[in-house]
């Protein structure tokens, strides 16, 4: 069950990394066409604002995918003077307490996409983006980096080692 | 006396938290719900929606979009021949000077640095032939170590450079003249470092074997240089003639490097796919501190904590060099233990009151605060130049940092440099404002 969950999680996040790549390619592309356009007079308008979605999208959309491959810092000089054992159980508290954390603030995250949907806030922008899109792309974000950090707890209680190390078909 | 606990509290939470082992923008905004919660008073709700509010408004930046863009740039030409190019063409100019081509790793590093905006990207693109290369060649392995992890860091100092939109972004400093102002005093680096080379192979000539270079002349020569320098003159100069913004330059950047590695048909899927892949890590760790560092700057400001300090520090009544040399000690410590874009959203808004106040110059302060991030790559036990190298060269983490020594004192000599003469940092923005 626990490894069902393990490997679904990895399924999104790869999901995850490839729209987070997708949003990279998706700014330069923006940019460009920008650029290009300046040579007419011309401009898309919303470079800012949608750029800015999707930096911020980008941003938490990728954390689990990144966490997965071991790609975020931590100071860990301490910790790995620690014995086998006492460095799995750090580390299920410290994965504990951040999974806590962003919980939390998914929590008010949500209530604010659930205000700007309810409030028909918009951007006052020529686009006029309604607010609760970009914000509920960020929520999804998110939640995926809670699910990987929920994995990652079981993983280190059921297995004693994170997904990474996992084998997992 | 209040002010000082409340200080001391913030600190102790944050070595607590991130000396745990908790990945560090997790560890922002822990430190920050704690601080408001334990330190200043406030209510878990009111913490909540507020700092939901932040985060939006930091992350939902576009100038940000050039972090990814640079990324993927030194990406795709780390995975391109384009270094390998790179040494073949400056190894003729380097082997006229006493101590050879242990000179391509300067050159390399200043050249590369111009369309990098990171230090390890730097060091590994430029290291990843210049390691095998001088250790084939029986180069003493310390010096060449040792200059490529100085010079490596270049990449942060010359333009273009993540620290530096990091600090425009914090510091609401212009960025296209941070970047012009880091142009010379990271020649001055290279030129120190260079200079050193030069007199330790006069000094010990077995560190340097004496070799004859293959003559191929300068026109060859810079035919291999061409795709570095075409990289460096479209994003430098689609900056400067204002068809783009720094920020925009990255993707012209990202063009550029799909053009030219389209044209000489080294363009296949699988490296594109490797370098976005690259690219989405590295990114999502360095935007994922900057967003989450925005919290921790609201919330030392909602404990007065700047301004108290600030204050603090006048009625010590400490001359300008006093206060920088106690800043410059403390960026030391920090570099330590700390990666260069924490350091630098981690301090600033307590350390860029103070300088301000004291009445240095936004875009001069900044300059010195990359070149002591520069300081912080390339000491342990954290420190990410000497871990590319350690991966580059298979040695232990304490015979990189030994051989990095001189190369740190050579920077810290030019860090003292700039503070004595400003105007190496500040004379070309003013000239082109």
């Amino acid at each position: 069950m626990a490894a069902l969950f393990i490997r679904l999680v990895k399924r999104l996040n790869q999901v995850a990394g490839v729209l987070s790549a997708l949003l990279i390619l998706y700014m330069a592309a923006h940019i460009l066409l920008e650029i290009g356009l300046r040579f007419f007079d011309s401009s898309t308008y919303v470079l800012n604002e949608f750029v800015g979605y999707a930096v911020a999208t980008l941003t938490f959309t990728g954390l689990g995918f990144t966490l997965e491959r071991g790609g975020l810092i931590r100071v860990d000089m301490l910790v790995e003077r620690l014995s086998p054992g006492w460095r799995v159980a750090v580390d299920t508290l410290v994965s504990s307490i951040v999974l806590l954390v962003f919980s939390w603030l998914s929590w008010y995250w949500w209530l604010n996409v659930a205000r700007s949907y309810q409030r028909g806030i918009s951007s006052d922008s020529l686009a006029n983006t309604p607010l609760w899109m970009p914000e509920g792309m960020v929520l999804i974000g998110m939640l995926i980096f809670c699910l990987t950090l929920l994995a990652r707890v079981l993983s280190l209680l059921l297995f004693r080692k994170p997904p990474l190390y996992l084998e997992t078909r | 006396m209040e002010m000082l606990l409340t200080t001391l509290g913030v600190v102790a939470l944050i070595f607590i938290v991130l000396s745990l082992g908790t990945w560090v923008f997790a560890g922002l905004v822990t430190v920050s719900i704690l601080s408001l919660f334990l330190l200043g008073d406030f209510e878990l709700h009111r913490i909540g929606v507020t700092l939901t509010r932040i985060i939006f408004r930091a992350g939902n930046a576009w100038e940000l979009s050039a972090i990814p863009l640079f990324i993927l740039m030194g990406e795709l030409i780390f995975r391109s021949d384009i270094s390998e190019r790179l040494f073949r063409g400056l190894e003729p100019l380097a082997t006229r000077i006493p101590g050879g081509i242990l000179h391509t790793n300067i050159f390399g590093c200043t050249l590369f640095a111009a369309v990098s905006g990171s230090s390890s990207a730097t060091t590994a693109t430029v290291g990843k032939i210049t390691t095998r290369e001088l250790e084939k060649r029986g180069y003493d392995r310390r010096l060449s170590i040792g200059s490529l992890a100085g010079a490596g860091s270049l990449g942060l100092l010359i333009p273009p450079s993540i620290v530096m939109i990091v600090y425009g972004v914090q510091a609401e400093v212009s960025i296209s003249k941070l970047f012009m102002a880091g142009v010379l005093p990271g020649l001055l680096i290279a030129c120190l470092y260079s200079g050193y080379i030069c007199t330790q192979a006069l000094l010990h000539p077995e560190k340097t074997p004496k070799e004859r270079g293959n003559d191929i002349g300068w026109l060859q020569s810079l035919r291999l240089l061409s795709p570095v320098l075409s990289l460096i003159l479209v994003v430098i100069g689609s900056i400067y003639t204002g068809l783009a913004t720094p920020s925009e330059a990255a993707a012209v950047g990202v063009g550029a490097a799909l053009l030219l590695l389209l044209i000489e048909r080294q363009l296949n899927w699988q490296l594109f796919t490797e370098a976005l892949s690259a690219t989405v890590l590295s990114s999502v760790m360095v935007c994922s501190i900057l967003v989450c560092a925005a919290l921790l700057s609201t919330t030392v400001g909602y404990l007065h904590i700047p301004q108290e300090l600030a204050g603090y520090i006048a009625t010590l009544g400490l001359s300008a060099p006093a206060l920088l040399l106690i800043l410059a000690l403390f960026y030391i410590v920090l570099g330590l233990f700390l990666d260069g874009i924490s350091i630098t959203v981690m301090s600033l808004p307590i350390t860029l009151p103070l300088v301000i106040q004291a009445g240095f110059d936004p875009l001069w302060f900044g300059v010195f605060l990359v070149i002591m991030v520069e300081l912080g790559q390339i000491t342990p036990p954290v420190g990410f130049n000497l871990f590319v190298l350690q991966g580059l060269t298979g040695e232990k983490l304490g015979a990189v940092a030994l051989a990095a020594i001189p190369f740190f004192l050579l920077m810290c000599t030019a860090a003292l440099i700039i503070s004595f003469f400003p105007q190496i940092v500040l004379w070309l923005p003013q000239l082109g404002s």
